[in-house]
């Protein structure tokens, strides 16, 4: 049956631009950069389009079902889908790792703010597609609250001569920061395909995450200039800093970071659920969890403030948030066409025995 | 629900690894930097959280000081001093030497937006004739803070005399570093053992160019509209006579247009009367037409003066640069440096007191 609840895709959207996504946007076209990320919810809503297609032709069947049907393709697509599931856990807890020991535990040894994370993640992630609803639902509550207050304190600190003159960069890069918004906002949306969001709560959804995410973009922009958006790891953690409500409460940037966090939490929850129904159903909890500890591991050795690496993964997000979902698109629709034309085979042999039996 | 409250509990107590005890940390509320004999010299200015019956003496805060070959290794030296954790979340302006506007600004700036354990949103000041340490250590019973003290009376500055000019650092760094802006500080000096506002420092690029006396800093605060509420100028009732006549700025929205000609001075003044004895008859329309007439004349000889002396030192405080960029998007940030200024202003005098005249 066709959910209209699509809470996930908010958080999904906006997971991979704190730290990583909206620096990396703000390098290529500076204060122009919102205007680029405009451009690329469209090529966005296209792909989310796509993701709602898939949705709609595999029904109400689930996704480890319709693979399990086709030998070699279901293994293929099956592993791609493992492989782009592992990535976006990596991505949110690496972003989540830096995030919180860098500003906010600075003292405190990542493992102890990674494994509680992942815990309370997998036992949600374990509680079925239901649950996570009602659970996402519950946090975007939260998040919009937050959301409005940012926009409502942040909207006196703009300068406009921060964001002028406008469209100062190449239209070349306008468009590569649109391809790239596209991409790095759509790819955790991957793990929807284990949804039945109706195709109209798929897109209406995407365009309010992502409509808030260029918001935030403009917000950074008129706040801190076009060279401060270049210098700060988190620009956008770094504009909460000047936040005043009701011009006495300050110093209010940890409580309000805190949506960041909801995103990072969803994606992953989503991740291991992902994980978790892509496994092999036989001792599934063992490889998951399995599965889990490896990467928790390997963050914590490989990963987790060993800049080298952290920047080879900063570089590489564009370019994977845009090829496995293409990859992955690609390998769904054969599946699914192949299975629609198998079941038309049979019906048609079925037919065929029956109005003209041997 | 039980399981779900039993891993919620880990998560929320994994903050609890990073606590510290009030008494353990130093709560640092000011920074000096001064630069002298190729050292940097680093003094806190910390906040006492022993009972007042604990210490002897009655100030709140005490001051600790190090030196190092770099702000690294004086910071660290610091720690030295100290029998806590520095805590420098709640620091509230960062005093810097002449010697270090002048010549060290840039690896300044560079160490503190690097650290994770500042906030940034602090206030640096120059101190004008004095060392920073003095500054951040001169507390007196009624002002026991030294930089609390600096920062209330950067705050009431709009409404006494203007001179004041006080944003975050983030905001102080993105003039220095974009082109056609340049950073403006307030300077504080020592008088008579207690803190006061001397003027503004105008920057070029990181190095202090200038440093404005308080009369001149008020015009620059008008010309950039920054809060300033209370610009006062003067004029002689006659040559024969030291009797004048005082008015204020209360209000004013200008604008700075820099053109490929000229830079054009453009808005509303409002001013209201102070002082008037001098013999005008406040009950006559056409005294209020004269004054306004000889007062634009004042405020725009006053504001030339303030622009030519920045035109000499090559300074974009008044992001004159950034304008013309804005306006013809040619990165052209120092043409308004040779050009002259043009003015189109709208002064007002609307307000004259609670009385006509006082005899």
């Amino acid at each position: 049956m066709k959910t209209k609840n699509s809470s996930i895709i908010f958080f999904l959207t906006r997971s991979l631009f704190s730290g990583f996504g909206l620096s990396y946007l703000y390098d290529i076209t500076g204060k122009d950069t919102y205007i680029g990320m405009f451009i690329g919810i469209f090529i966005g809503l296209l792909v989310m389009f796509l993701y709602s297609k898939i949705i709609e032709l595999k029904k109400d069947q689930s996704l480890k079902l319709i693979l399990k049907k086709h030998p070699l393709l279901g293994v293929i697509t099956r592993i791609c889908l493992i492989f782009a599931s592992i990535l976006i856990l990596i991505y949110a807890l690496i972003i989540y790792n830096i995030f919180i020991v860098g500003f906010l535990l600075t003292n405190s040894p990542e493992i102890y703010v990674t494994i509680p994370f992942i815990v309370l993640a997998t036992y949600c992630a374990y509680k079925g597609l239901k649950v996570i609803n009602r659970f996402s639902n519950s946090l975007m509550a939260i998040s919009l609250v937050f959301i409005i207050i940012i926009i409502a304190s942040l909207g006196t600190f703009i300068e406009t001569t921060n964001l002028l003159p406008i469209l100062t960069t190449k239209s070349t890069s306008l468009i590569e920061v649109a391809i790239f918004f596209a991409g790095i906002s759509t790819f955790p949306n991957i793990l929807i395909l284990h949804t039945n969001i109706e195709a109209k709560n798929i897109i209406k959804m995407y365009l309010a995450s992502s409509l808030s995410l260029v918001l935030a973009a403009f917000f950074v922009s008129g706040v801190l200039g076009n060279k401060l958006i270049n210098i700060f790891r988190f620009p956008e953690y770094m504009v909460l800093k000047q936040i005043k409500l009701f011009q006495f409460i300050e110093k209010i940037e940890n409580v309000l970071s805190v949506v960041w966090i909801l995103d990072l939490f969803i994606t992953v929850l989503m991740a291991i659920y992902s994980l978790k129904e892509l496994l092999p159903a036989k001792k599934n909890k063992v490889w998951t969890i399995l599965l889990l500890i490896i990467t928790t591991y390997f963050i914590d050795k490989v990963f987790a403030f060993n800049y080298v690496y952290e920047l080879k993964l900063y570089y590489m997000l564009p370019f994977i948030a845009l090829i496995i979902p293409f990859i992955i698109l690609i390998l769904m629709f054969i599946t699914l066409k192949n299975k629609r034309s198998t079941k038309h085979q049979q019906y048609n042999k079925h037919h065929h025995k029956l109005t003209y039996p041997s | 629900m039980k399981k779900l409250i039993l891993l919620l509990i880990p998560l929320i107590l994994s903050g609890c690894y990073d606590y510290s005890e009030l008494n353990k940390i130093a709560i640092i509320s000011g920074i000096g930097i001064d630069y002298e004999d190729d050292k940097y010299e680093i003094t806190y200015e910390i906040m006492s959280t022993k009972k007042e019956s604990d210490t002897s003496s009655s100030t709140s805060t005490y001051n600790v000081t190090a030196k190092g070959k770099s702000l690294a290794e004086a910071f660290k030296n610091n720690g030295n001093n100290l029998d806590k954790n520095p805590y420098f979340e709640h620091v509230e302006i960062v005093v810097i030497s002449e010697e270090v506007a002048k010549n060290h600004l840039q690896e300044v700036s560079e160490y503190f937006i690097r650290t994770s354990t500042m906030r940034n949103e602090f206030t640096m000041v120059i101190a004008d004739g004095n060392s920073a340490k003095d500054v951040i250590s001169t507390t007196t019973t009624e002002k026991p803070v030294a930089a609390t003290y600096i920062l209330s009376m950067l705050e009431s500055s709009k409404s006494t005399n203007s001179a004041g000019y006080f944003v975050p650092f983030t905001k102080t760094l993105r003039n220095i570093l974009t082109p056609g802006e340049d950073a403006i500080m307030s300077t504080v000096k020592i008088k008579n053992k207690e803190i006061t506002l001397s003027g503004l420092g105008v920057f070029h690029n990181y190095e202090l160019r200038k440093i404005f006396n308080s009369n001149e800093a008020s015009i620059i605060n008008l010309l950039n509209n920054a809060p300033a509420r209370t610009v006062f100028f003067e004029n002689k009732c006659d040559n024969t006579t030291d009797k004048n006549i005082i008015i204020s700025l209360y209000e004013s929205n200008l604008k700075i247009e820099p053109n490929n000609d000229y830079v054009k001075i453009s808005g509303k003044l409002d001013g209201r009367i102070n002082e008037n004895n001098c013999d005008y008859d406040l009950k006559d329309t056409k005294v209020y037409k004269e004054l306004e007439s000889e007062f634009t004349k004042i405020i725009t000889k006053k504001m030339t003066n303030v622009l030519k002396e920045l035109q000499e030192v090559e300074s974009n405080a008044l992001s004159i640069g950034k304008n013309y960029y804005n306006k013809y998007r040619t990165k052209n940030e120092y043409l308004w440096l040779t050009q002259d200024f043009k003015y189109d202003l709208n002064f007002k005098l609307n307000k004259k007191g609670l009385v006509f005249t006082v005899k």
